[in-house]
């Protein structure tokens, strides 16, 4: 059976980051339940590889491993990549409506001065993700509620601390795929470019050379990124922290056999109508 | 000796798990020298001759969900003959036998396995061959 495999890696940054690894912090999933895969839910997955052969020796399958990375605390990867800006221009708008009610002088019959107006007044808090490659990109601090992150004029409480309390991760990336399986030839490991924009348009595929029988490890590389603030500027930063999880394939080699007989093709097992 | 023909079943798999009829998740196709009955649904009746050999196929519409065929059943015998812990290493192939009577529908059950646990088999009870009257 030629199918594709979704590994999901689910991964509690907070405890990771606090703890220093991805082990106990970590949660495997896949689709291949069915088929004889272990440890799912745990950080230690033994994925079933269906490495079956017809009579003649030749692969009866094929074998393709996908695999996704969120966290706990992120917001869903399938979000549209400019949920932020849209969320964020949804708030500045309210903000210019009331703006506007107040510049028509319609604050004195709502009570509000324009005092407390200022004091209410919400703005987006950016970010800056700093990739494991050193580049710089900008991104919206968003709640798990998906809603900015507001920074107002309000300076008497740092914006970091309310922010670090209520703030939606930015998901972990995977950076490299190595190991055992991956030095010798049994998977092949490269990243993608997708239509999808989930994880920025990039995913992490493998194939699977099936003819090798045998439990074959390999390493994950990920990046878990961590918030930090400029304590004088008051700018949020996400620093990537790089660290590794190992998982292991179990490749299975078994004959196709015929599900009417056993062994070979016999006639239909049909009677009287 | 007679010809082969190919029978598919095309699984939506996420539509199937997500409580949609088999008239939205599940289709079938052969490619007989005589064009089937309902083509395209799971009331595929496919035309076959005595000697000739069928071979069933599963493919999954969306390849990353996992579909494979866990038993095909004539009603007529009960079957199947073989059960497998792991249907993916089943092929479903067989000879039709000289005693079918021409122009009597011979229905089957295929029992499609998505997932871990009962809910998620797939019963299509629909499908049947025949052998035409006139050959």
């Amino acid at each position: 059976m030629t199918q594709q495999l979704g590994i999901v890696v689910i991964v509690d940054v907070d405890a990771a980051l606090q703890a220093g690894t991805l082990e106990g912090c970590t949660y495997f999933f896949e689709n291949a339940g069915p088929f004889g895969s272990t440890g799912m839910g745990t950080d230690r997955l033994v994925s079933a590889i269906n490495g079956t052969y017809w009579a003649d020796g030749s692969q009866a399958s094929e074998q393709v491993l996908n695999f996704v990375v969120t966290g706990v605390k992120s917001l869903p990867i399938t979000l549209p990549k400019d949920y932020a800006h849209i969320r964020a221009r949804q708030q500045e708008l309210q903000t210019l409506a009331a703006a506007r009610t107040l510049a028509a002088d319609d604050a004195a019959a709502n009570n509000e001065s324009p005092v407390n107006f200022f004091a209410r007044l919400r703005t987006p808090q950016y970010s800056t993700i700093r990739s494991p490659s050193g580049q710089r990109s900008e991104t919206i601090l968003l709640d798990y509620l998906g809603q900015p992150v507001s920074a107002t004029f309000d300076t008497s409480e740092l914006p970091s601390r309310r922010a670090e309390a209520g703030v939606a991760q930015i998901p972990p990336i995977i950076t490299d795929i190595t190991g055992e399986a991956v030095e010798k030839g049994i998977i092949y490991p490269a990243q993608y470019g997708s239509p999808d924009l989930v994880n920025g348009g990039w995913y992490w595929s493998a194939t699977v050379a099936t003819f090798s029988p045998r439990v074959w490890s390999y390493t994950l590389h990920i990046a878990l990124y961590r918030l930090v603030q400029d304590l004088t500027t008051h700018q949020a930063t996400w620093e990537p922290v790089q660290m590794s999880i190992d998982a292991k394939l179990n490749i299975l080699n078994r004959p196709m056999r015929n599900g009417f007989t056993g062994g070979g093709t016999g006639l239909l097992p049909i009677g009287m109508p | 000796m007679g010809g082969t023909i190919n029978i598919v079943l095309a699984v939506d798999v996420i539509a199937a798990l997500s409580g949609q009829t088999q008239e939205q998740s599940v289709l079938m196709m052969d490619d007989g020298p005589r064009t089937a009955e309902n083509p395209g649904t799971p009331h595929l009746i496919t035309y076959c001759w005595p000697g000739w050999q069928l071979n069933w196929a599963i493919r999954q519409i969306d390849l990353q969900t996992p579909a494979a065929i866990k038993s095909i059943r004539f009603q007529s015998l009960g079957g199947p003959l073989m059960t497998a812990a792991d249907a993916s290493t089943l092929v479903w192939s067989g000879i039709v036998p000289a005693c079918l009577i021409p122009g009597e529908l011979y229905r089957y059950q295929i029992a499609v396995e998505m997932a871990r646990g009962i809910n998620s088999m797939l019963f299509i009870n629909t499908p049947a061959l025949v052998v035409p009257l006139a050959v």
